[in-house]
């Protein structure tokens, strides 16, 4: 098993050089490519000050230059940090500003994002931005660390590791439910660990070609990049304008010949909607595995009636616990469109525990909130022992203080076949598109806009592929001009489109309970009534 | 390319009022500064079909179609259906 994660193309890039590792449209990188590219903005990054354990931001879009500069910064014994450069230049901030960064590696079509960035005052001297492709010219007010010419000047021999295994690899940033974003560690070795367990559980190959579809920030892409190198595979990104376009991600995965294909529901849901699977499709393709939320029986039902010879693979986990915890590959093509889908058991290395309140074992198939134990486990929050020590506690079975139970806030029972099943939050978290969402994350950038007197904001599940609707309930104050779509555009400049209310109600005053407090249900109600509503007006029109 | 003001302007208006989206200028790139994602595509469709008549094909389903409201103007122009009310 390897120490650190880069160990692997380093190990591929001396057997086997000149095999391709990465395709992203027309640019392709060999495993010979990779590793030298990788050590070049290593040593850049070493020559510009970085040191073991500091932060290193990436704001790229996916591309082969992406994957390298993941790479670098592992080598340079630097924590990686994605950056999403979907999100508004504000919320970035908060990011940069929690993990304390000095360095952004930077390519693509980001540089009015990275100017925006340099021009806060809080970032304008700290942060020094390493270009990783020729567009330092579009951004010249930037403060440059390096420029890909000084990278291309560097050594291409992989500079001496400091890290060992339990040392930081990324922080993963996910929405925090009081407006900041918290950031989740995760170790090589936790990385190292899921990724050993799926290559052998998947029986991956070198033949293999693999789907790189999630965003860099989505910790699902760890499993995609680091698998396929594990098997000295092919990476194939996915272009992200492909998720609008069914029809377009069917040719793709047609024409890049996948055989592995990780995605979520909400994408399968929606082409399944379009109905751009013929039967038989795909026919290079072995696996499909989702993540992130539950895909829905009938959508299931639909791809494996199409795809006979394809893995259906059910995988869960919250980040926290790194990538999946549990899996279940799905035995026959159901028959009940009712037919729930068990999160199954748990992968090598994991223990699912259902637990009372007082943490004892929920037995006969009770329902109890779920825990998470094993080597999957973040060591916690960036500098957050407080919210670490919320959810990360000592095992209730165990003595040895390391020994730890993440409780995941999900609801689980374990059912007569011993197998986990999902029964959804004990919490306001939802899920959206595979996007885990703080509702409170929302309604805190609602409260930041001026002119409302009060918000609320409520998911309500959605009848389309998304799984839930995110919903906002307003009351204008006295006077003010407030419009829907007004709202959306201020809110769309602190917050990732993904976390965007798409359903909006004006009202004279918010429902509330006895003791004064927002009654969210009769909310939810009102937005499933008004949905309807909605729906039968269309009709009659 | 033919350019169709009034099917823009009221591209702009469904955009607004059951989108909840302001479009900038009728050439902003709706995919390049992410206001067109993938669910608000789909309602898109639906509004297409209930509001103008025009239902999208598979082989329709093309970027350059719906980049831009002008784009989705152009394309929607010479497939409305002609209707007794709006």
């Amino acid at each position: 098993m390897p120490e650190l994660l880069q160990d692997w193309v380093t190990t591929r890039a001396e057997q086997r050089p000149e095999a391709v590792a990465v395709v992203g449209g027309r640019h392709t990188l060999t495993y010979g490519e990779l590793e030298a590219l990788s050590n070049r903005l290593a040593w850049s990054l070493k020559r510009a000050g970085c040191t073991k354990g500091d932060r290193v931001c990436l704001l790229t879009p996916k591309s082969p230059a992406a994957i390298a500069g993941i790479l670098g910064i592992y080598k340079a014994d630097c924590v990686y940090v994605p950056l999403d450069p979907s999100n508004p230049a504000a919320r970035l901030g908060k990011i940069l500003e929690a993990c304390e960064t000095r360095w952004v590696l930077a390519a693509g079509p980001v540089t009015r994002l990275v100017t925006e960035i340099s021009e806060d005052s809080r970032f304008a001297t700290s942060i020094a931005v390493g270009w990783m492709d020729r567009r330092r010219s579009e951004a010249p007010t930037v403060n440059t660390a390096f420029a890909l010419e000084d990278v291309e000047r560097q050594p291409g021999e992989r500079p001496k590791d400091q890290n060992a295994g339990p040392d930081p690899a990324h922080i993963l940033f996910t929405s925090g439910s009081t407006g900041t974003p918290k950031g989740v560690v995760i170790s090589h070795a936790n990385v190292i660990a899921f990724v050993e367990w799926a290559t052998r559980y998947f029986g991956m190959q070198s033949s293999d070609r693999v789907s790189a579809h999630s965003p860099l920030h989505f910790d699902l892409s760890m499993f995609d990049i680091f698998g396929t190198f594990a098997a000295g595979a092919q990476l194939h990104l996915v272009p992200p304008e492909l998720s609008v376009l069914p029809n377009k991600l069917a040719e793709f995965i047609r024409s890049a010949e996948l055989t592995q294909w990780f995605s979520v529901p909400s994408v399968l849901n929606y082409m399944a909607r379009f109905d751009v699977v013929k039967f038989d499709d795909f026919p290079a393709l072995r696996r499909l595995l989702w993540c992130g939320e539950v895909l829905p029986t009938p959508a299931l039902i639909y791809w494996m009636r199409r795809l006979p010879h394809v893995r259906f693979t059910n995988l869960y986990g919250p980040t926290e616990t790194t990538i999946a915890s549990s899996y279940y590959s799905i035995p026959e093509c159901p028959r009940d469109e009712m037919a729930t889908i068990p999160i199954g058991t748990a992968c090598d290395g994991e223990e699912l525990l259902v637990l009372d309140e007082a943490l004892r074992e929920v037995r006969d198939g009770g329902v109890g909130g779920l825990y998470i134990r094993g080597v999957g486990l973040s060591p916690g929050y960036w500098r957050d022992p407080g919210r670490t020590r919320e959810v990360f506690l000592p095992n209730p079975r165990g003595s040895d203080p390391s020994d730890r139970i993440y409780k995941t806030g999900d609801l689980a029972r374990v059912g007569a076949d011993g197998l986990v099943y999902f029964l959804g939050r004990a919490d306001s978290q939802i899920k959206s598109r595979g996007y885990r969402i703080e509702l409170g994350e929302v309604e805190a950038a609602l409260n930041a806009v001026p002119g409302l007197q009060e918000c609320a904001v409520v998911a309500v599940d959605s009848e389309g592929f998304e799984g839930k609707a995110i919903c906002c309930a307003y009351v204008p104050s006295r006077g003010a001009d407030v419009t829907n779509a007004g709202l959306r555009r201020e809110l769309s400049g602190v917050l990732p489109g993904y976390m965007l209310p798409s359903r909006w109600l004006a009202l004279d005053r918010l429902p509330k309970n006895t003791n004064g407090k927002i009654d969210r249900r009769a909310l939810k109600e009102a937005f499933e009534t008004h949905a309807v509503e909605a729906n039968r007006q269309h009709k009659e029109l | 390319m033919s350019v169709s003001p009034r099917v823009q302007e009221r591209l702009i208006t469904l955009f607004r009022d059951k989108l909840n989206v302001d479009i900038p200028t009728p050439t902003t790139d709706l995919f390049d500064t992410g206001l067109l994602d993938s669910v608000m595509f789909v309602e898109l469709l639906l509004l297409l079909e209930q509001q103008f008549g025009v239902t999208v094909s598979l082989d329709d389903l093309e970027i350059d179609n719906f980049r831009s409201v002008t784009r989705i103007a152009d394309f929607v122009a010479p497939r409305e259906r002609v209707r007794e009310s709006a």
